[in-house]
């Protein structure tokens, strides 16, 4: 479960709709995202990171 | 990726991906399946298998497989989260079963011409209502389904 985007998200105040609009996608497919039922590819990670204001690292990298 | 297949595909990565899994599937079981057939004609003597068989199943094979794996992977209605939403969608799927019904009928008496006798009505109007309760079906089905994924996704 990527825990790290929902609490970026929830700290920018964004709804999952909201942040799939901005980022070209659909709420479903940012609920498995959030889930871990689903690996977007770089761009879409790039974009999530850009629209919630946080690096690759700060949302998808987990540490060993 | 560059492709010819990217005017049929949606925007969104994850429904792009499926559907062409859901593709990629069709391709690989219908090469099997016709491979089989040919084998088995062959070894069982059935004569050679009649081309026309052979491209109708190929051509309704791949788009049957993929509609259907798409109705059930309930990613149609990506935005569907409430009662409301449902009973407004589906009450929509109605409306638009009827219209995609009214134009089957036009369809059917452009090909058919206007019928004269009691039975060529029946000829036109039951395909016309079999299919109007196949669409809506389908539709509700992949609503129903798409709820209920979007309900286990959903959360705020």
């Amino acid at each position: 479960m990527n825990q790290k985007m929902k609490f970026a998200r929830m700290e920018m105040g964004m709804t999952q709709e909201q942040l799939a609009n901005q980022v070209g996608a659909t709420r479903q497919t940012i609920g498995l995202i959030e889930k871990g039922k689903y690996n977007p590819s770089l761009q879409l990670c790039i974009a999530i990171a850009k629209a919630l204001n946080k690096t690759l690292n700060d949302l998808f990298w987990e540490e060993l | 990726m560059r492709s010819f297949l990217n005017f049929l595909l949606p925007e969104d990565e994850y429904k792009r991906n499926r559907i062409v899994y859901f593709i990629a599937e069709a391709a690989v079981i219908q090469s099997v399946v016709l491979f089989s057939l040919l084998l088995l004609s062959s070894w069982f003597d059935w004569g050679t298998l009649e081309g026309y068989s052979f491209v109708l199943f190929s051509t309704f094979f791949i788009l049957i497989y993929t509609f259907t794996r798409y109705m059930l992977s309930g990613m149609e209605h990506v935005n569907v989260v409430t009662k409301e939403q449902l009973s407004k969608k589906q009450k929509g799927i109605v409306k638009q079963g009827l219209g995609v019904g009214f134009f089957f009928l036009v369809f059917m008496l452009i090909f058919e011409g206007m019928p004269n006798s009691l039975s060529g009505a029946i000829d036109i109007i039951l395909p016309t209502i079999f299919f109007v309760l196949i669409y809506i079906t389908f539709d509700t089905i992949s609503l129903k389904r798409s709820y209920k994924k979007n309900i286990e996704l959903l959360d705020e």
